[in-house]
């Protein structure tokens, strides 16, 4: 194993990203990474409430800075540095339907139907109009009586939030070496109704009485964001961008509420055509999906080795390796273990059988089970003993 | 005479347009029928209950049917209540989603399911504090109480649910744990017991304590 003590983190970034590559193309790697999954438990951590990090990017600074100086984590997806559902943001647009108390260790949503269910034919010929005279007035119901001036200041709250994010990540790179992903990423049009637009009850309901207006809608924008999304890919040149983990990602949420056919409708077909020039390509995709996914493995596991490497949550990463042998794993590490009831023997124990049956000829990145949240998903000391063995165990 | 067969077979296909005009059909004849529809419907969502174990439908195909039944049950209400002496008699239990979170539509896949069931389901909501089911358990003398929940904060509530019934020495009453972060590690944390994630099980253990 590489001495990596007197790296620079330059070279400490571009050896973590060749463990990752290894492993996703199934080639042994050096050691086995480990990816944080990290999210408001980091605050916590920290010693932050929620509602004060969400609002104070000095704080979401302090909180990734604690957190990477303690855990020798070798990367953090970007969507888990901490900059998202940015409230300063919100409370310019005059407050949102998003909203986390001081007392509160987790945030919470009103459930809204941002868009309704007559609205599809206009939200299918006209996104960004919908966008701005549907969307915006619903998630944010004073921003109407708004003047331009508290509009403009708005739009310099956006800026001060992308400022922010990019002093933190670019800190993370080149202070510590840590790897924070920045692909091409393909969220299909299903996604956006499920996650921003109708929600898991509307839209299971829309699934059947408007089934029409889900599929023209969904066919439009897939047609746009994939086409975007090879475009990008293209950009890059055939073979491994060696600056990130990945190549590209593909985002499946509501793969949580679909069956099959509805899978391939909706998800399939346009992944399809991603992960159809990414094999050809020799490019890997990370698949980012949460829940679980075990009856549609077939699909991602019909590619080559190295192409689909896949975020494990609710499913038996053990039964998945036996089942679709050609899918990288990002997962291993039980919550339920590290959070509350597991002592660190029992933890890096839980590490080293994930990495011994899982990990050794390539085909796993650690990772807890569980976007780490609250309280009890993570134990500090747990999550540091099973950091410190993975990065000095020898496979 | 109504094909009923045909009717459950319709709601087990989540066949909306059928479903209703069975059920306003029914009505429309004075209601006399209304008992075997509404058991054709519960027929039919057991029908539904399979399909999702066999992996052809999912949980946006439960959430549906769900609604269908609820629409169902608002179709009949008047012929089912002025009739109500019929059919058998149903377990009362409590559901609810946990304190600390605020997710109910598993909750509420559960609550159509049990209510299809032939349970009584008494909904506390959402984000409900141990006290209240134990005082509601008490004053309905429940035996049966399911709780649900998203969150893995949800845990230590269902915990302190759990405990807040031995506390009050109700160790009669049964309780069921259910949703996301519930496992078998979590109902033994919990003292639950007994534990799901999904409506099909849920429903298979409440009826064998309630047998």
């Amino acid at each position: 194993m590489q001495d990596t003590s007197k790296m620079t983190p330059k070279e400490l970034m571009n050896y973590r990203i060749q463990l990752v590559r290894d492993a996703q193309a199934f080639q042994k790697p050096d050691r086995i990474a480990i990816n944080a999954n990290m999210f408001n438990w980091m605050f916590l951590d920290a010693g932050y409430t929620v509602a004060r990090a969400y609002r104070d990017y000095k704080a979401i600074d302090d909180s990734l800075v604690k957190f990477v100086e303690k855990y020798k984590v070798d990367s953090i997806n970007q969507l888990h540095t901490g900059f998202r559902n940015i409230f300063q943001l919100c409370d310019a647009l005059g407050g949102s339907t998003v909203y986390s108390s001081e007392e509160d260790v987790n945030m919470n949503a009103i459930s809204e139907d941002v868009i309704h269910a007559d609205e599809y034919e206009e939200l299918t010929n006209d996104f960004t109009k919908t966008m701005w005279t549907k969307a915006l007035p619903r998630l944010f119901p004073k921003v109407k009586e708004m003047t331009p001036k508290e509009f403009a200041e708005a739009s310099r709250s956006l800026q001060d939030y992308l400022d922010a994010r990019n002093y933190s990540e670019t800190k993370l790179q080149e202070k510590y070496g840590i790897i924070v992903d920045a692909v091409p990423c393909l969220s299909p049009g299903f996604e956006s109704l499920f996650n921003f637009f109708r929600g898991i009850k509307c839209l299971s309901l829309d699934l059947r009485r408007h089934k029409d207006q889900v599929a023209e809608y969904c066919r439009v924008r897939d047609e746009l964001l994939v086409g975007s999304t090879l475009q990008a890919l293209k950009e890059k040149g055939d073979g491994w961008d060696m600056s990130q983990p990945y190549d590209v990602c593909l985002v499946m949420l509501g793969n949580s509420i679909v069956n099959r056919k509805q899978f391939d409708q909706y998800y399939a077909a346009p992944f399809e055509k991603v992960l159809d020039y990414c094999a050809e390509h020799n490019k890997q995709a990370f698949i980012y999906a949460e829940g679980s996914w075990e009856r549609f493995g077939d699909f991602f596991n019909k590619y080559p080795k190295g192409v689909c490497n896949m975020m494990v949550e609710q499913d038996d990463p053990y039964v998945l390796r036996e089942k679709f042998p050609n899918l990288c794993l990002y997962g291993g590490l039980d919550v339920n273990l590290m959070g509350k009831e597991g002592a660190q023997d029992e933890c890096v124990a839980m590490a080293k059988k994930a990495i011994d049956e899982l990990g050794r000829d390539g085909g796993l990145i650690l990772m807890p089970n569980k976007m780490v949240s609250y309280p009890f998903d993570m134990n500090s000391d747990n999550l540091k003993a099973v950091c410190d063995f993975v990065t000095t165990y020898e496979i | 005479m109504r094909d009923f067969e045909a009717l459950a077979q319709a709601m087990g296909e989540l066949d909306e347009d059928t479903v209703v005009k069975e059920l306003e059909g029914v009505m429309e004849d004075g209601g006399k029928e209304a008992q075997q529809a509404m058991e054709a419907c519960q027929k039919g969502m057991d029908i539904v209950g399979k399909l999702f174990e066999e992996g052809e439908y999912f949980v946006g195909d439960l959430i549906y049917a769900g609604e269908l039944m609820t629409q169902a049950v608002a179709i009949l209400k008047d012929a089912l209540v002025s009739g109500a002496e019929g059919g058998a008699a149903k377990t009362k239990m409590i559901l609810c989603t946990v304190k600390d979170d605020l997710h109910d539509i598993g909750k509420n896949i559960v609550k159509a399911m049990l209510e299809a069931a032939n349970f009584e389901v008494i909904d506390l909501g959402i984000d409900v504090p141990a006290d209240k089911i134990v005082e509601t358990a008490k004053a309905e003398n429940i035996k049966i109480v399911a709780l649900s929940g998203v969150l893995t904060l949800a845990i230590d509530s269902m915990k302190a649910t759990v405990d807040a019934f031995q506390a009050a020495g109700m160790d009669d009453v049964k309780i069921i744990i259910g949703g996301a972060p519930v496992t078998e590690e979590a109902c033994k944390i919990t003292g639950a017991d007994a534990w799901a994630t999904n409506p099909q099980k849920t429903i298979e253990i409440c009826r064998q304590w309630a047998a």
